[in-house]
Parts: C-alpha cells; structure tokens; sequence
C-alpha cells in the first residue's frame, strides 16, 4: 500500500516537473522572439539616427554615464514616444525574465535526469528483490523434495530480505537434523531388533535341539531328566534376555519414566542382593555388603534396584568362581557413593568409555562368556543418570574392575 | 539447531624445522550442543591447544573455528575479547578464583565486570543445587579444593554461556572428590541444557561424558 503511494507522487511529481521544463522553454522562446523584435527596433532607430548610434549601443550595453546626459535622454525619450517602445525597461525585464527561465529549465532538466536515474535504480532493485524471491521459492521447492541443504545456494549479499534468508537457513538446519535424527533413530531400531534376534537364536536353538533329542524313544530316564533340566535352564536365560530387552526397548522409546523420590538406600541395596545371591551361589562367589550407615537418596526404587542388579550380574558374570564381590557404600557431600568391586577379568582403559553404549561388550567380556547381549550397564546407566547419579568404572588393585555409582543426597551434607 | 562449536581444518604448530610441534594438525571436529563432550589424549596430544583455539585465547594458523555459529577469528581483537567473555565458560584445573573475595562475589565478579545484571534467583538455584549455599560468605582461601572447584564451576555457569570449556577440572582433586565434582558437572549438562567440553588425559574420567573424542598428535582418532 505505502509502495503504491509512493510510486504515484513520484509520478505526480515527474509530470509536474515535465510541465515545469516544458513551461520554460515556451517561455524562453517568447522571450527571444521579444527581444529580437527590440533589436529590430532599435536598428530602425539608429538607422534613422546614425548620429545616435554610440549613446544607443553604449547605453545598451549599460554605460549609463556617458548616455546619461540630458540631452539624450531627451532624444530617447522622443525616440521611445515617436517608436512607442520602452527601450531600458523591456530590455532588463527580458534579460532578467530569460536568465529565469533558462535556470527554471536547467533545473527542470535536471530533477528530471534525476528521477530517471531513480526510477532505474529501484527497478533494478526491484529485480534484484525479484531473484532473490524466486531463489527463496526455489530453495523451499528443494526442501520439500527432501533436499535440506538447498539453502546453501540462497543469495548471501545483506539485501533486505536478508532476515528472511537466514529463517529459511535456519529451516533447513532444523529439517536436516531432524532427518538425521529420523535416520539415526531407524539405524538405532535396525541395530535393537538385529541385535535382540541374534541374542534369541542360540538360547532357542539349544532349546529346541534338547526338546528334539528328548523325545527319542532310547534315552533312558535319567538322560531324560538331564536333557529337561538344561532346557529349564534355557528357558530361564531366554526369560532373562528378554526381561532386559524389554526394558530397553521401553527406555529407549521413553515409555520407562523414573520419578525419583527420596528413599532408604539400603532397602534398594537388599533387594539388589536378594535377586543376585543364588546366582552367586551358583558360581561360589561371595558377596559382601560394608555399609556403616543408612542414607536417604533421590532414587525410583525399582529402576534403582534393577540398575544395581545389572551392576551386580555384570560383576559376577565376569569373575572366576571363588572370588568375592564387595559393595561399599559411603557418603560424599552431595550425594553418596556405592562401589561394587569384583575380581574379575577387568576392563582395558581404552574401553572404559565404551562399555556403557548398548550392546558394546568388552573384548574380554566377550573371550569369557559368550553369552550376554551387552544392555545391563548401559541399562543401568540410563537409569541412574535420569536419577541425576553417575556411573564409571575404574581398576581394581587386585586386577579386577570396581563399578562406581553415585546417587543425590536427598538432603546434601555442607560440611565437606 | 547449529553445532555449538566446530573447528574446520584447524592447523596449530609450534617451534620452527627440525623441532617442530604439530600441536593441533587439521583437525575438524564438531560439537554438539546441549551435551558433555570429553577430548582425551595423553600429555602432549594438542588437547590444551585445542581447547585455547576453542575458546578464543589463542589464534590458530589456518582453519576455522565456530562457536555458536559465529567465525571467532573473523574477529577482530576487541571483539573476540567481548565474545569470550559473553559466550564462553572456562574451569581451569588450577580454579583461579580470587582469594580475598568470598564464594558469592566470585560468582557475581564476571558478570559485573561485563557490566550485565546479576540474576539473583538463577544464580541461587544454581548455588544451591552445587551445594555451596551454606559458604556462600566463606572467603575463597578458606574452601577445599573441591568447594573452590564448584565454586569455579558456578562462576562458569552463572555467566549463562553458549558453552563452558572445562581443562583437566578434576586435576587437583581426590577421587571421591573428582566424583562429585563430575557428577555436578554432569547434572549441570543435563539441568541447565549447558554446552560442555572437558579435556582430560584421564580415561576413568572421560567414561562420564556423553561423547567422547579421542586426540592424538593433533589429530581426532576416533569420536563416539
């Protein structure tokens, strides 16, 4: 709207300005044709006069003084009755008035040469803006086409639609990463599901292989009972493998939400301990607990438990039988301290960093045991980070690993 | 969403022929924002010298350097001068707070000195969910090395910036300390949506971070 008014008073004014040069041509040519009429004039004078003729030219060309005697301006004055002009008067007036017109016109020229350079500028502005739209148009096109970094090839000089360019930047950063993310989180589905299916084979191909021999009519009865307590074993691993999996398909895709609470730490720590004991017992490794005092932590006790389980599984999976698993647990001036430390294998230093991603098993980890889908301390780790706690591991003296957790103080010590 | 900081073939040596020290040898890394990222290597691998280039305190011999979107050496002196101290957090290994003021002025120093107001209710939150709101009148020489380190760690926070470089934080800490005060920077991370990075040469320490970039003889050898 303010364009379109604009745009018509420069018009109004260009015309306006046009009729002011036009008006001062016509006037210069009246002018001209007056003053050669004067000239006419004045030679039929001095034709008449010769004696005249100096005073006349002098006084023409405003040497007043010397023409400026009585006696001429008598003459003159007889001459201006008898020839019916006004000599000196007509000749200023027209010479003023000229010199008028020709600056109006000058000037007219001028403001028009002006406006013209004006109007080329604002359209070649104009067209610039133009492009730059029709870039912007182009770009959005190639975005919807799934080409994110179109924006690369927006104009980058500081026009005024400037701003414009860099939320379109902007757009298509958003949209990138967005379609990276997308993409990741696929890779990241692929990677679980080829993952879980791979963990699930070998279990349930010993399952059914003993399932299979059980039923051969010249197995004898104690065959039988072996081949029926290994496959109780297998389902009892397949059940665990799955109880793991499930949890982290259901924290991968948020649908595991910890609300810590404040909450005994030794109640979580018991739990702990009863879930992994008979399997301990299993492999004779021994567990022991040093804990001088009880501390009120910001923990989702069940999460807690179970990222304590994994902590524990992963320690006496790892170690040879006849060994012990120590926890200690201490307080530290925000939060409070649980080392679990074992005799195990241990873990390269190289490596520390790693074997909390999903499913990265140590190259230890993996010479040992075969089985294992490398999710418990990524597990725990989750759950013990969205409690506002960390996890690590370090060297043991004795060779093995000692698992470091921490958990918020629900109410923090100051005094250290 | 840009990275928060991302060097493009970043070149820094040192010495002239015959002993010269590829300290940062074209090097294109990218951080990502909002998270805690640890740059690991040895003693002498260029991590300090790519943490300086990071944050604007040294000038690199070819390459560029990005934080939050802006080229920093594009800068001129003064500006980078005002940008490191609007944009960028530092912890040093050795704290450098001011021993004849206490914990509270320390943390309100720098962004006096920047001449911005003190957001009293974001810098007590942060106060105390670091723990120090009891020594908030101690003097700094009156502290522990770990409350002078979170001390230090708030300074940094407290000043809102894009992204805080942390250099060897825990360094002269115990190890339990150096828990805590990793489990705070941690927290710090994930609370306030802070950009971090941390260099360490210390392995047991760099397993806390979300991503870890591993440097050797200038080089990134492996990012995960």
């Amino acid at each position: 709207m303010d364009r379109i008014r604009r745009s018509q008073i420069a018009g109004f004014a260009a015309a306006f300005l046009m009729f002011l040069v036009f008006a001062a041509c016509f006037l210069i040519y009246q002018l001209s044709g007056q003053e050669a009429e004067i000239k006419r004039d004045l030679a039929a004078v001095i034709s008449r006069h010769p004696e005249l003729e100096e005073e006349l030219l002098f006084s023409e060309e405003g040497r007043e003084t010397v023409a400026d005697s009585p006696e001429l301006r008598e003459i003159i004055a007889t001459l201006e009755d008898k020839y019916n002009f006004s000599y000196r008067v007509s000749k200023n007036t027209i010479r003023t008035l000229k010199t008028g017109a020709v600056l109006m016109a000058a000037a007219g020229s001028a403001f028009c040469a002006l406006a013209l350079f004006l109007w080329v500028t604002s359209r070649r502005r104009r067209k610039v803006l133009e492009e730059e739209l029709r870039a912007m148009y182009t770009c959005l096109n190639r975005f919807s086409t799934g080409i994110f970094d179109a924006y690369k090839e927006l104009p980058w000089e500081d026009g005024r639609l400037r701003p414009l360019c860099e939320r379109i930047e902007e757009l298509g950063e958003l949209l990138k990463l967005h379609d990276e993310r997308r993409a990741q989180e696929q890779e990241n589905t692929k990677a679980l599901i080829t993952n879980i299916s791979h963990q699930l084979k070998t279990p349930l191909a010993s399952l059914r292989m003993s399932h299979e021999l059980r039923n051969d009519a010249s197995l004898s009865q104690e065959e039988r009972e072996e081949f029926y307590e290994s496959e109780q074993k297998e389902i009892m691993k397949l059940q665990e493998l799955l109880d793991v999996m499930v949890n982290v398909s259901r924290l991968e895709n948020h649908m595991i939400v910890i609300r810590p609470v404040p909450a005994l730490l030794r109640n979580t720590v018991e739990a702990a301990f009863n879930t992994v004991c008979v399997k301990a017992a299993h492999k004779g490794i021994s567990l022991a607990l040093h804990m001088e005092e009880d501390f009120i932590v910001s923990q989702d006790v069940r999460w807690s438990t179970e990222a304590l389980v994994n902590v524990l599984d992963n320690s006496i999976k790892y170690s040879p039988s006849g060994t012990s698993v120590t926890v200690r647990v201490q307080p530290l001036t925000a939060s409070v301290l649980l080392e679990v430390e074992d005799e195990g294998v241990g873990v390269p230093s190289a490596e520390y960093h790693k074997i909390f991603q999903r499913f990265y098993r140590g190259t230890r980890a993996a010479a040992m045991e075969s089985d294992g889908a490398g999710v418990g301390l990524y597990l725990a780790r989750s759950i013990l980070e969205q409690q506002g706690g960390t996890i690590r591991v370090k060297a043991a003296r004795g060779g093995g690993s000692i698992f470091q957790l921490t958990f918020v103080l629900a109410e923090p010590l100051q005094n250290c | 969403m840009k990275p928060i900081a991302q060097t493009i073939d970043l070149v820094k040596y040192y010495g002239k022929e015959g002993n010269l020290v590829k300290a940062v040898d074209h090097t294109s890394v990218t951080i990502e924002r909002g998270k805690f990222t640890a740059i690991v290597g040895r003693s002498g691998s260029g991590k300090s010298t790519l943490l300086h280039l990071l944050g604007g305190l040294d000038r690199p011999d070819s390459g560029k350097v990005f934080i939050d979107g802006d080229d920093i050496y594009a800068m001129k002196e003064n500006e980078l001068a005002r940008f490191r101290r609007q944009k960028v957090g530092f912890v040093f290994q050795d704290y450098n707070l001011l021993n004849s003021l206490n914990v509270w002025e320390n943390i309100v120093l720098p962004i006096g000195l920047d001449n911005r107001k003190v957001e009293k209710d974001f810098i007590m939150d942060i106060v105390e969910s670091i723990g120090l709101k009891e020594k908030l009148h101690t003097r700094a020489d009156k502290l522990s090395g770990g409350q002078m380190q979170r001390t230090a760690i708030a300074r940094a926070l407290a000043a809102r910036p894009a992204v805080i470089l942390a250099d060897e934080p825990t360094g002269n800490l115990d190890s339990r300390t150096e828990l805590e005060v990793m489990a705070l920077l941690k927290k710090c991370v994930s609370h306030y949506g802070q950009s971090l990075i941390m260099i360490t040469h210390d392995e047991t320490i760099a397993q806390m971070a979300d991503t870890v970039c591993v440097i050797e003889d200038g080089k990134v050898v492996a990012a995960e």
